[in-house]
């Protein structure tokens, strides 16, 4: 089972959303990391088939896609970051004209749909009408039907936008014993969603894949440039200006506990150095901490840096963990 | 199959559909109901006013023969004659209720018959010599042959066209007093409002999926493409074409049950124009124009789910929709003669739109399509053409659907 894709790009009027990207997917849980525009929907777009790329070629199992047509999405599940759906509908109805749709015997329809409303906590509103859902339960609705077929291939687009961080944890552990002998493409902006699950990633930038490896292989991008200390509150607004702070943390003295991305220690060394107020004021001195891959992520895309996490941090005056992507927003190119 | 059901189950789910099929409803009554208020016969309005019609003509029912419209003929003349009135507005109004509204139906055609040959002026029912009347038929056809020669002038095959299809129309006529011609446009009225109506349930069918982003998803899917394409449109024209088909028997059933089964018998020829070309009864004018009023509407539809099928978003799709059924209203008043009346013929929606433009109408006009020797009758090419626009615009909308990918 093997999902290759050969060379694919895709130009919109003034702007190349894919360009030239090559990788081969293999049975696990991918994770496919960018940030707004970086060209991920659009990717994903022709995986699925929705979508004819300008050039290269996707193949499953060495046949082109466009050929494979009936037999391709018969073993396909998609959900795409828009989640569109007849305002009319129940989750019933939904769930069962998509099985129609998949071509799933009828006798098998209700079991498999039971059992994916059990595994995705929607036997409550199983009548109820989707327009009238939350928006967390309607991504779990799209989340069904992308499931209903069993999948060998399945993508989801930002699947868990909407969801509650517990729901997001169900989510992921559903999503890790699915994807055994299965392949999976997720695009999140919550890198820890990947992190936990994906067996590898890929990140893409200005349409470009730039790295493709396992979490473990892909930090080490970051290794040495990762870093943290404890400095003054009064003395964060002088830190948020010269470093790229990825996480901050109040803590019980007055002080704030920063991390922050930098090639080498010596910017914040000089700030503490040069910083007013006494030596006493100065705070602590830089010391290397374990890269994550949301640190990859944030040093790859510095537009998505953490001062909107700060921002937020104090206006709440809490523990913070960054989770920029949540916090922007937006779509995808 | 199972996708086509859940298709059909879906649309009629909708609200909005609902609402449209109850409104089709609403209005088929009231239309089937009105035209029976415009009648007025001495000092009597609606029903009552058609049962003392039928009751003041019930002596010239039947066959319209040359001695009975030589009779009627002079029997009105002669009432004139003893009142010293030069028309029928002269008389008192009693007087013109008991003699001349009895033998009016019947003498529908007459002034029209004997007119100029060469003006097509008629000269009046108190100028024409009854005993004239003896080769009425003949008349007819004489009549029809200088009415094609001045509609006509440049087109020998039409005016063939046109006597050669008079050959065919029953003779004598027949006549049933009662039946009012308003209860015909409105079964034209009707068919304008139940394609609109159509047209708001078909729009939506593919572009409202690529507005929502529900053809993302759909078209992943196993049936996703040719399946459900054409389930999407096979239910939308077979909901359309449906509930136009039940209107439309319902009204033609109330509008003959309030006016009279026997009333439908009466040839088109006594209701409208004596040289009609059609060879028909008012019954059988009722269902013909329905159904082809239906195979108008199902080509329409037809034509409004291949735009859906190209155009993206639900507003874009309905606006063009609409264009669409109202077009041939336009091509009617605004394009050049020839020019439109082809435009008519290929136009899907034209047998259904208006009342101007419908297939009745065209049905008493005597329009041509010339193509060098050839002529053909505007009603048969409109027919014609509607049959063969249903499966082309119907397959067109689905290999658009299945084609379609996002740009």
């Amino acid at each position: 089972m093997e999902l290759q894709i050969e060379h694919i790009s895709k130009s919109f009027k003034d702007k190349r959303a894919v360009d030239g990207v090559s990788m081969t997917l293999r049975p696990g849980v991918w994770g496919l990391l960018g940030a707004n525009g970086a060209g991920k929907t659009t990717l994903m777009r022709m995986i699925a088939g929705i979508m004819e790329p300008d050039a290269g070629q996707i193949r499953y199992d060495g046949l082109p896609i466009g050929t494979l047509k009936g037999r391709y999405r018969e073993i396909f599940g998609y959900l795409p970051q828009e989640f569109g759906f007849y305002p009319e509908f129940t989750v019933k109805d939904y769930l069962e004209y998509a099985a129609a749709l998949k071509g799933l015997p009828a006798r098998d329809t209700k079991r498999r749909i039971m059992e994916l409303l059990e595994m995705l906590s929607l036997s409550d509103v199983y009548r109820k009408k989707i327009v009238k859902l939350s928006g967390g339960m309607k991504r779990r609705v799209g989340i069904a039907q992308a499931l209903l077929n069993e999948p060998e291939l399945l993508i989801m687009d930002e699947p868990t936008s909407g969801l509650d961080p517990g729901e997001r944890v169900r989510f992921r552990n559903l999503l890790s014993e699915f994807a055994k002998d299965r392949i999976v493409l997720i695009s999140t902006h919550i890198v820890s969603d990947v992190e936990y699950i994906a067996t590898r990633n890929a990140v893409m930038k200005d349409g470009r894949l730039i790295a493709e490896g396992t979490t473990e292989e892909l930090v080490k991008l970051v290794d040495g440039k990762v870093w943290q200390c404890v400095i003054p509150a009064e003395r964060l607004p002088e830190y948020e200006r010269q470093l790229r702070l990825v996480n901050l943390r109040n803590e019980a003295d007055g002080r704030v506990s920063v991390r922050y991305l930098a090639e080498n220690a010596e910017t914040a060394v000089a700030l503490r150095m040069t910083g007013a107020g006494a030596e006493a004021n100065a705070g602590t001195a830089p010391v290397p901490a374990a890269p994550r891959l949301e640190d990859l992520y944030l040093w790859l895309f510095p537009q998505d840096t953490a001062h909107d996490a700060a921002g937020e941090s104090r206006k709440m005056g809490t523990d913070q963990h960054s989770e920029s992507g949540q916090k922007k927003g937006g779509r995808n190119a | 199959m199972r996708v086509f059901y859940l298709e059909l189950k879906r649309i009629l789910k909708t609200r909005l559909t609902w609402i449209l099929l109850l409104a089709s409803l609403a209005m088929t009554l009231l239309m089937a109901w009105l035209p029976t208020t415009f009648v007025e016969v001495d000092g009597l309005k609606g029903l009552a006013a058609v049962r003392r019609l039928k009751e003041l003509q019930a002596d010239t029912e039947g066959e319209v023969t040359p001695e009975k419209l030589e009779a009627a003929l002079a029997a009105y003349q002669q009432c004139l004659k003893e009142y010293g009135a030069e028309t029928v507005y002269d008389l008192p109004d009693d007087v013109y209720t008991r003699r001349i509204l009895p033998v009016t139906g019947m003498l529908h055609g007459v002034n029209e018959v004997y007119a100029d040959p060469d003006t097509g002026i008629g000269l009046g029912l108190p100028n024409i010599d009854p005993a004239g009347l003896g080769d009425y038929y003949a008349a007819c056809r004489a009549r029809l042959m200088s009415l094609m020669r001045m509609e006509q002038k440049d087109h020998p095959a039409a005016r063939a066209e046109a006597m050669r299809l008079y050959e065919k129309v029953e003779t004598p006529y027949h006549f049933y007093p009662g039946f009012n011609t308003d209860a015909l446009d409105y079964q034209m009225l009707l068919g304008f409002v139940l394609t609109l109506f159509a047209a708001v349930i078909a729009a939506p069918v593919f572009s409202s999926d690529y507005q929502t982003g529900a053809d993302d998803i759909q078209r992943c899917m196993r049936h996703g493409r040719l399946e459900l394409g054409a389930a999407k449109a096979g239910a939308a024209i077979l909901v359309c074409g449906v509930t136009f088909s039940v209107c439309m028997v319902l009204f033609i059933v109330i509008t003959d049950s309030l006016f009279g089964w026997e009333t439908v018998g009466t040839s088109v020829q006594m209701l409208y124009s004596a040289t009609m070309l059609a060879d028909m009864t008012v019954l059988e004018i009722q269902w013909f124009t329905a159904g082809a009023s239906l195979l108008s509407l199902l080509a329409t539809v037809a034509l409004i789910v291949f735009l859906s099928a190209r155009i993206r978003t639900t507003v874009a799709a309905l606006a063009a929709a609409l264009f669409g059924c109202v077009l041939p209203v336009f091509v009617y008043f605004a394009a050049p003669e020839s020019v439109g009346l082809w435009l008519r013929a290929l136009i899907p929606s034209s047998g259904a739109a208006g009342v101007q433009t419908s297939m009745l109408y065209t049905m008493l006009d005597y329009d041509f399509l010339n193509v060098v020797s050839l002529a053909v009758w505007l009603p048969k090419a409109m027919v014609t053409a509607t049959a063969l626009e249903l499966p082309l615009f119907a397959a067109a909308g689905v290999w658009s659907y299945v084609k379609h990918t996002l740009r």
